[in-house]
């Protein structure tokens, strides 16, 4: 009798623990969905604006190369669309130090000043609120290899000399 | 005692898992959201995953990745020389002679480098879950040695996790498809990943997996699958432009884009086009790459990588003393395994199909979680929860069958409606309860019926009934009629609402999909006359009420068209009783601004549906919403 008692004691509390387990869960779940339910609506456009970036940057490379005027005015329709959407070109230029949180090193060149920005190959785009929709693609600087540093010394120990 | 999480540490990418509910969740990293994190660590500045990744070109020499390729192993092994040649980074050797790597003149053991995913993995888990997360289960290659298993586990205790229990990757594939409820079977784990190949044969006895072989080719994964096709949209570009894409770095980076993502298009699609303007100049002139690529011509360029597997499944099948044939289950692992050849062959090989329906990136890291939860105690027998395999729901007017629980909800659940009656002054409602996936009633299993009365005399549609059905977690199921006004209930309780053997559930889901086509018809008929019967029942009240105020030929005109609808109610031409309901409503709608809240009244009764009509008593539903009147009309605009 006693035993049993025990033991039934023990599946109580088990069962107990199993049954807040449970609820916790289940109530970390329903936040959880609450929070993404938020972030899907805010980032709902993501997706069609990751696809979308592309067809862009051809619009934009076209430009590049036959500066049309109708074009043009296409491009800034874009680009104001972008804009009402709530996305925004990430901050990249020549000369700027590399950022690995928004910016992706695709090519690295030797010369210049080691991290700086060479040049932008495609332009990285995200939400006013940071969120990344794609990085932008950057060719940066790799400094000067040794050779170029030795050149350089004996360059400057001639003018010296 | 809080979660704890399953690890997949791999070469590449890893991947962490976590039960929730008795179900395994993959993570997604908190800074990318994507559920993999690329196995790179720039450790000078703590970078891990997609970040380090994107400054890696930049910082060759501070960039780590494959550091698993190291763990636990001495400077002179074969493995690590050839990763040396393989690596930018300095391999160099630490305590013991064990391999290390150095970064700007310090000194990290393979432990710490692999510390410093594991301690992101845990920090994503804790920023999911809100709470700390102290233990792990982590995955390592069947292949690990003891000093390979060691290492793993003290990489663990370096990020802050107890490392509850180290288990092989083809093993963690097989918990995740529930392998280790079955009999004693010899299992095939089939793993293309992103730089290496793996194939492990297990044998499962009394609940425990045994490595019975593994073999592999640690230099084989998507990377080559990538290069081949890169090599072949060059090759083409130079025949037509006689420009060496190669040259031009910037190119060859978009090339390298447009491959991947051609090599997985082709996954689903037979053809795709490879559209990149602009990509190079001749002569001052723009070049674009345009390019069809069929799914014939990508598998006739991997057809040799793909052979290459099956080298080390000959010899690990070898080794296992078995034939392809003795195998009872095939798992595919590794994001490669996706490529419909690769699926093709493999069963071609084992000459069955294989086990792919969990994510092929995500399936050893789930294998871990479930592990895990074993571990902690999640998975247990009382938790795991069961589903109603079939609808249950009540007849409503017209033979109709309305689901109260709808198939595949998790129970223990609970459901409650209200309904009303079909005729004036029907005093008793009968309560049949069905079990289907039919519309109607008849076609559906009866589970049984019981007649709530006493309900006080009153037109139809004013009492409210309130019917609850609620299954118990053991199946039981218990249906419960009410009446709001009188407070009279009765009930019954059916046992084996749930559990029906497979066979019939199969039978009942068949049955369904076979007469789908006659049951809408059937049901979008019985609703047309549903409607019909409430336009004519609101029409004659509307008259009655108005008394009158209404001019003499206006009420000849509705009487009029009520005997229309009347005539036709009961065909089986849906069309025309549509028709015809419509005409009364809009004639209806006439009898002008004293009549005005009556017609409101029609509108609301237009949607009651529900009820029944089995016997003398028919009760009809109030509930039914406007909106679902609207969607059946739509439906029925699809069929005719």
């Amino acid at each position: 009798m006693k035993k049993d008692k025990i033991k039934n004691k023990e599946i109580v509390a088990e069962l107990k623990g199993q049954l807040a387990r449970a609820l916790a869960d289940y109530d970390n779940l329903r936040k959880r969905t609450e929070e993404e339910r938020q972030a899907l609506y805010k980032y709902s456009s993501q997706r069609i604006i990751a696809r979308f970036l592309p067809l862009f940057d051809m619009f934009e490379a076209a430009q590049n190369h036959i500066n049309d005027s109708g074009l043009a005015i296409a491009i800034k329709e874009c680009r104001d669309l972008l804009k009402e959407e709530g996305v925004n070109e990430i901050q990249a230029g020549e000369g700027e130090q590399f950022d690995e949180n928004t910016q992706d090193v695709v090519e690295v060149v030797e010369g210049g000043q080691k991290g700086k920005i060479k040049e932008v190959v495609l332009k990285g785009y995200k939400y006013s609120d940071g969120y990344i929709i794609r990085h932008a693609k950057v060719k940066v600087y790799g400094g000067l290899t040794e050779k170029q540093k030795d050149e350089n010394i004996k360059k400057e120990e001639k003018n010296n000399g | 005692m809080g979660k704890i999480i399953g690890i997949d540490l791999g070469t590449t990418n890893s991947v962490v898992a976590v039960m929730e509910g008795g179900r395994p969740k993959v993570i997604a990293a908190a800074d990318t959201g994507r559920n993999i994190t690329p196995s790179v660590v720039e450790p000078v500045k703590n970078l891990v995953g997609d970040v380090a990744k994107r400054q890696m070109i930049l910082n060759p020499k501070n960039t780590i990745y494959s550091i698993k390729r190291l763990m636990g192993r001495r400077k002179g092994d074969d493995e690590v020389k050839r990763t040396e040649k393989m690596v930018p980074y300095t391999i160099t050797s630490g305590k013991d002679s064990m391999a290390a790597v150095e970064v700007e003149g310090k000194t990290y053991t393979p432990q710490e480098i692999s510390a410093m995913i594991l301690a992101k993995l845990k920090k994503d888990a804790e920023t999911h879950l809100g709470e700390k997360v102290e233990q792990a289960v982590i995955t390592v290659p069947a292949y690990f040695d003891d000093s390979q298993r060691q290492a793993t586990k003290q990489a663990g205790e370096i990020a802050g996790l107890k490392v509850e229990r180290i288990i092989n990757e083809p093993t963690a594939a097989a918990l995740a498809y529930g392998l280790d409820k079955g009999k004693s079977e010899k299992i095939a784990v089939y793993d293309l990943g992103g730089g290496t190949f793996d194939i492990s044969v297990l044998e499962l006895g009394d609940g425990v997996f045994e490595v019975k072989a593994t073999n592999g080719d640690t230099h084989l994964g998507g990377d080559d699958f990538d290069a081949v096709i890169v090599d072949y949209i060059v090759t083409e570009f130079k025949k037509e432009n006689a420009v060496d894409l190669k040259a031009d770095k910037q190119a060859l980076q978009r090339v390298r884009d447009a491959a991947e993502k051609a090599k997985i298009e082709l996954s689903a699609a037979s053809e795709i086009e490879i559209n990149q303007p602009y990509i190079t100049q001749k002569d001052g002139n723009p070049l674009h790459l345009t390019m069809k690529l069929t799914r014939a011509k990508l598998e006739s360029l991997v057809e040799e990588l793909i052979e290459k597997t099956f080298k080390p499944v000959e010899s690990c099948l070898k080794d296992a003393k078995l034939d392809p044939h003795d195998i009872n289950e095939v798992i595919l692992v590794g994001g490669m395994t996706r490529m419909p050849k690769v699926i093709e062959r493999v069963k071609e090989y084992f000459g069955k199909e294989a086990n792919k329906s969990v994510n092929p990136d995500e399936v050893v890291a789930v294998g871990a979680a479930i592990q895990a939860g074993v571990l902690a105690g999640d998975v247990k027998d009382i938790l795991l929860l069961d589903v109603t395999p079939l609808t249950l729901g009540i007849e409503t007017l017209g033979g109709v069958a309305t689901p109260m629980i709808t198939r595949n909800t998790t129970i223990p659940a609970s459901k409650t409606e209200t309904f009303s009656t079909a005729a004036d002054n029907q005093t008793q409602v009968e309560i049949h309860v069905t079990q289907g996936e039919r519309p109607m009633s008849a076609d559906n299993k009866s589970l049984g019926r019981f007649i709530l009365d006493g309900i006080p005399p009153s037109p139809r549609g004013v009492p409210q009934v309130e019917v609850t059905f609620d299954i118990d977690a053991s199946g039981i199921l218990k249906v419960t009629a009410k009446d709001k006004a009188t407070g009279k209930s009765q009930n019954i309780t059916i046992t084996g609402a749930v559990g029906l053997s497979d066979d019939e559930v199969k039978r009942m889901q068949e049955e369904a999909e076979k007469h789908k086509d006659e049951d809408t018809k059937k049901s979008e008929l019985i609703t047309a006359r549903n409607h019909a019967d409430a336009m004519v029942a609101t029409a004659e009240k509307a008259l009655k009420d108005a008394g009158d105020k209404v001019a003499k030929e206006i009420r000849e005109k509705v009487e009029e068209k009520i005997k229309a609808v009347k005539d036709v109610k009961d065909s089986d031409k849906k069309d025309e009783i549509e028709s015809k309901t419509k005409d009364l409503s809009e004639t209806l709608s006439q009898i002008g601004q004293a009549m005005y809240s009556s017609t409101a009244k029609a509108t609301e009764d237009k949607g009651a549906t529900k009820g029944k009509t089995n016997g003398p008593e028919p009760a009809e539903g109030k509930k039914a919403p406007k909106d679902g009147d609207k969607a059946e009309a739509e439906e029925g605009e699809v069929v005719s």
